[in-house]
């Protein structure tokens, strides 16, 4: 039989039905409603961000106001108290959305990507108020582009590759197709070639379809750079799973015991482990509890009130350069609160410091489970690529808690000597700006797992072929 | 001819191994579940009790101090442990741990306790309800699909009739068989769960009688689950020839119901009736709270004002007496606005969560696709991990707050009037303020809130059930 005749027995007997219309047409339907959920999750969050931008920018433009028409002197008179005070001012700060955020929802639904920076609220209460998604989405885990990949890219492998042997083993015709084909590992990789390839082919083809779509057809440099990634990983996974479809068909067991042991595989590998392991690295790295850092935030809190005048004075004597304005009008509270919020910034930092170290032991044994399951590795490579992993967030509060403290230090004698900022200093603020870890140090992050499970792959497709040698027709 | 059936299908399958094999590997899964449930949610309860310790402690120790200022202050209001969090843990850890109960702002709970997990989470649960509504049907699907097309295959299902053995009688024998042992190891997981539940409960906890009923709630609709699951497998069995085409079918149907639709149906649900977003509900709340704020000198204000006064002095004042009495006018302003603002809050809050039971109402409607969805919502009700759970504790901690600021701003409506106008209370004054206590919601308003959930499941149960013993009575082709 010539490949061509293969590939046209192939086509007709496998993909030419019903029964994998059906299949392809669920399958395409959950790629396309992950893309086009992912997009309205990546444009609900773009409009979160901007409408948050465009209020500080209102805030600050009336505080600036305020403050020119004080140091100008001009119909000053009504203006409030503190006008000019640098505990008002309010910084706008963000996780910028990555170009793929739309592939793979990630954390970005759960944690913080978006806060008003205020020397008011003290790091705790930074980001305490959350979005109100409906708890039972975020329960099930956000549906996208990527999710579906993982969970159903193997099913549809299975479901097309299973029987590459066993069809004719059932059937009784296997010694007949042997005899006749002379090389049966050739007809056996080319069907597992072809069927793959559609497999892989269709779901690439739909992820493009969507990035098009998503991007409305006009997908910039930077996007599809991306999604060159993005398809590689997808690659990456579809040739491992094919590999070990491969290697389960060449035992050369019947089409129902490849068909239960692929499941088996299945089900440890997409969802026992990825579980266990999530749940394992929780009990044995826990993060401190959050109602602890609160006790201690409120704790600190009471005792600072208590004894203000001490912290004031600590406060002057690591300043000695300070004078405090005796004729200003700024209202007390407004250097007590900023003494307190600083000195429970303080006080928890240790908490926050072990909340972090808890993460990223937490990492350390997640990236064990990465060696073990292609799609623990595959999920994080996802999330990381598409800007929305859990240590971007992390990164991103780390980074909003680091330039409060900085403006703190900064502003902090002038709202202790109560006096106002002025307009020149405030315009010379940077304003905060994520820091970005490149693309190549995020994807340094999965490529191992990545790796590993490429070079399992070929050890198992040259095992693969090893095995098919054994299969005899004197046997069958 | 029943019983020898019951006893040859259950012979079968433990000869076969598969029944042993693939119930130990589902028992080590759901042991797994349940101590790393037990473990996370005994953390937790042990950080509530000290935190809420803390927090008595350090509102104790204000000294003197303004009541406005101890107001802002103010109390935690500590999210107690469902009583079957370990069992199912619902969408708990998504909807925060602690209310703040401060002065003018009715607050949403803080900490999400998810915010702490692995990032690997959110690709799959591991509750013991996941394991339950996850593995059951792969359980049931694997004792199954070859029940009837296997011995179609060999021949022995022509062999069986015609020795005088029904079609109804062997599938119900074969029936009673899978639904045994996949409610075997139900049983175990229910009862291990209500036994911990009962072993770790505390004073402030539900009734032991409210745990049973929730242990026996769990245990009837997860067996509902189990019957529509058992039937479904045979029903495919029965009518495909080939076993493997049996298998093939029933996990195509496995990964759309359990797997997809779940997920599908709550994405829809956002999509549908999408949650505001945090920055909007704000900005609404606050405008109209603005708009229900009548003028001071107006007349509903006045009506607010002397209400407040009088609930303060607990009797109604006379003509005339409004304008003698003295009062810090501080004080009885705070109070006023707290009056006025509670109802605005509480109709903000009370809109929120009739989105989320919009969204409910939709993804039961999908739950006609797929029984797991209905499950999933009988299973969180029941465990006290739903959202009606947290709405409940949510308007509780509302109250406790309205009281807690009520009881400061009267303490200084009846003080600091003559002069003093920042008013400091004794510093023994705050352990006066009483502490919350919560109680949860019982069995009775689970069951209440679920009704629809529960006649989807069942309807599920009985139409799998009823279509099996149809399709059995007139099933010619053997």
């Amino acid at each position: 039989m010539k490949s061509k005749d293969l590939i046209k027995y192939e086509w007709r007997v496998q993909f030419s039905n019903l029964a994998a219309y059906s299949v392809f047409l669920i399958f395409t339907g959950l790629l396309f409603y992950g893309g086009f959920a992912g997009k309205a999750e990546r444009d609900a969050r773009i409009s979160v961000i901007e409408a948050h931008e465009a209020a500080v920018s209102e805030t600050m433009t009336a505080w600036l106001a305020d403050l020119r028409r004080l140091e100008q002197g001009n119909n000053a008179d009504d203006l409030p108290p503190t006008t000019g005070s640098a505990m008002d001012v309010v910084f706008a700060s963000s996780l910028p959305q990555e170009p793929l955020s739309d592939f793979a929802v990630g954390q970005s639904d759960l944690l913080p990507f978006v806060g008003e920076i205020s020397l008011w609220e003290p790091d705790i209460r930074l980001f305490s108020k959350y979005e109100f998604a409906d708890p039972v989405g975020l329960a099930q885990g956000s549906f996208d582009i990527s999710k579906a990949v993982i969970l159903f890219l193997p099913l549809l492998l299975v479901v097309f590759c299973f029987d590459v042997v066993s069809a004719e083993r059932d059937s009784n015709r296997l010694s007949l197709t042997i005899l006749q084909v002379k090389n049966l590992r050739r007809l056996f990789w080319q069907r597992m070639v072809f069927r793959a390839s559609i497999v892989l082919a269709f779901t690439l083809i739909s992820a493009f379809i969507v990035l098009l779509v998503n991007s409305e057809l006009r997908p910039t440099g930077d996007r599809m750079a991306i999604f060159g990634v993005w398809t590689s990983i997808v690659l990456f996974y579809g040739i491992f799973w094919c590999a070990l479809i491969a290697l389960v068909a060449s035992f050369n067991n019947s089409g129902e015991f490849n068909v239960l042991t692929l499941l088996g595989i299945w089900v440890g590998l997409t969802l026992i482990i990825p579980a266990a392991g999530s749940s394992v690295a929780e009990i044995l790295y826990p993060t401190p509890s959050r109602l602890a850092y609160l006790a201690e935030a409120r704790e600190v809190e009471n005792a600072t009130r208590l004894r203000e005048s001490d912290v004031a004075n600590e406060f002057m004597l690591d300043h000695p350069e300070l004078l405090v304005n005796l004729e200003s009008e700024f209202p007390a509270r407004v250097s007590s609160a900023f003494l307190i919020t600083s000195t429970v910034d303080e006080a928890t930092r240790p908490i926050v410091t072990s909340f972090e170290e808890a993460l990223s032991e937490r990492e350390r044994v997640l990236s064990f489970f990465s060696y073990l399951s292609p799609a623990v590795g595959i999920h994080g490579a996802f999330n990381e690529i598409a800007g929305t992993s859990s240590k971007r967030h992390q990164s991103y509060l780390r980074q909003a808690r680091n330039f409060k403290a900085d403006y703190a230090e900064l502003v902090g004698p002038d709202v202790v000597a109560k006096r106002s900022v002025s307009s020149e200093l405030f315009e010379s603020v940077s304003q905060f700006e994520f820091i970005e870890d490149t693309l190549l140090e995020r994807l340094g992050r999965s490529i191992g797992p990545l790796l590993f499970f490429l070079l399992v792959s070929i050890g198992t497709l040259l095992l693969t072929n090893r095995r098919l040698k054994s299969i005899s027709p004197i046997s069958y | 001819m029943n019983i020898s059936i019951i006893r040859k299908e259950f012979l079968e399958l433990l000869r076969d191994g598969r029944a042993i094999g693939l119930s130990l590997i589902v028992s080590l899964l759901l042991m797994l579940a349940l101590v790393t449930g037990l473990s996370t949610e005994s953390a937790r309860e042990q950080s509530i009790i000290q935190a809420k310790t803390a927090d008595a402690a350090a509102f104790n120790a204000q000294g003197e101090k303004n009541p406005h200022s101890a107001a802002h202050f103010s109390r935690m209001a500590h999210k107690p442990i469902a009583p079957f969090s370990a069992f199912d843990p619902g969408v708990s850890s998504f909807l925060g741990q602690v209310i703040w109960l401060e002065a003018h702002y009715r607050n949403p709970a803080m900490f999400r306790a998810a915010e702490d997990a692995p990032e690997l989470s959110r690709l799959e649960n591991f509750s013991l309800a996941g394991v339950l509504a996850l593995v059951i049907p792969l359980l049931g699907i694997l004792l199954g699909y070859g029940s009837i097309s296997s011995e179609k295959e060999r021949g022995t299902l022509r062999q069986l009739i015609g020795s005088g053995t029904s079609l109804q009688t062997l599938l119900f024998g074969k029936f009673i068989v899978i639904v045994g042992i996949l409610f075997t190891v139900l049983c175990a997981a229910v009862v291990f769960s209500t036994a911990t539940s009962i072993l770790f409960l505390d004073e402030t906890g539900p009734a032991i009688s409210d745990l049973l009923l929730r242990g026996f709630s769990l245990l009837l609709v997860y067996g509902l689950y189990i019957v529509s699951v058992t039937a479904i497998t045979l029903l495919i069995s029965s009518l495909v020839s080939e076993s493997k085409t049996a298998l093939l079918t029933l996990l195509a149907v496995w990964a759309i119901a359990v797997i997809a639709l779940p997920r599908l149906s709550a994405s829809i649900a956002e999509q549908v009736y999408p949650s505001p977003y945090s920055h909007e509900f704000w900005e609404d709340t606050d405008l109209r709270l603005e708009a229900n704020r009548p003028e001071n000198s107006s007349s509903d204000y006045e009506a607010v004002e002397r209400r407040v006064i009088e609930r303060a002095l607990g009797r109604e004042l006379e003509e005339g007496e409004i304008d003698d009495i003295e009062i810090n006018a501080r004080g009885l302003r705070f109070e006023v606005s707290e009056v006025i603002d509670s109802e605005g809050y509480n109709n903000a809050f009370a809109e929120l969560f009739e989105n989320y039971v919009k969204q409910k109402n939709l993804r039961r409607l999908m739950s006609l696709l797929s029984p797991t969805i209905a499950l999933q919502h009988l299973s969180q009700a029941f465990s006290g991990t739903d959202v009606n759970a947290h709405q409940h504790f949510s308007n509780e901690a509302e109250r406790q707050r309205n009281s807690i600021i009520r009881m400061l701003n009267e303490e200084m409506m009846f003080n600091g009037t003559g002069g003093a106008s920042r008013y400091l209370a004794p510093a023994e004054f705050w352990e006066t303020v009483p502490e919350f206590h919560y109680e949860q919601p019982r069995i009775a308003s689970a069951w209440r809130a679920s009704v629809p959930d529960f006649i989807i499941i069942f309807f599920w149960a009985f139409a799998g059930a009823a279509a099996l013993r149809l399709l059995s009575r007139t099933s010619t082709k053997v």
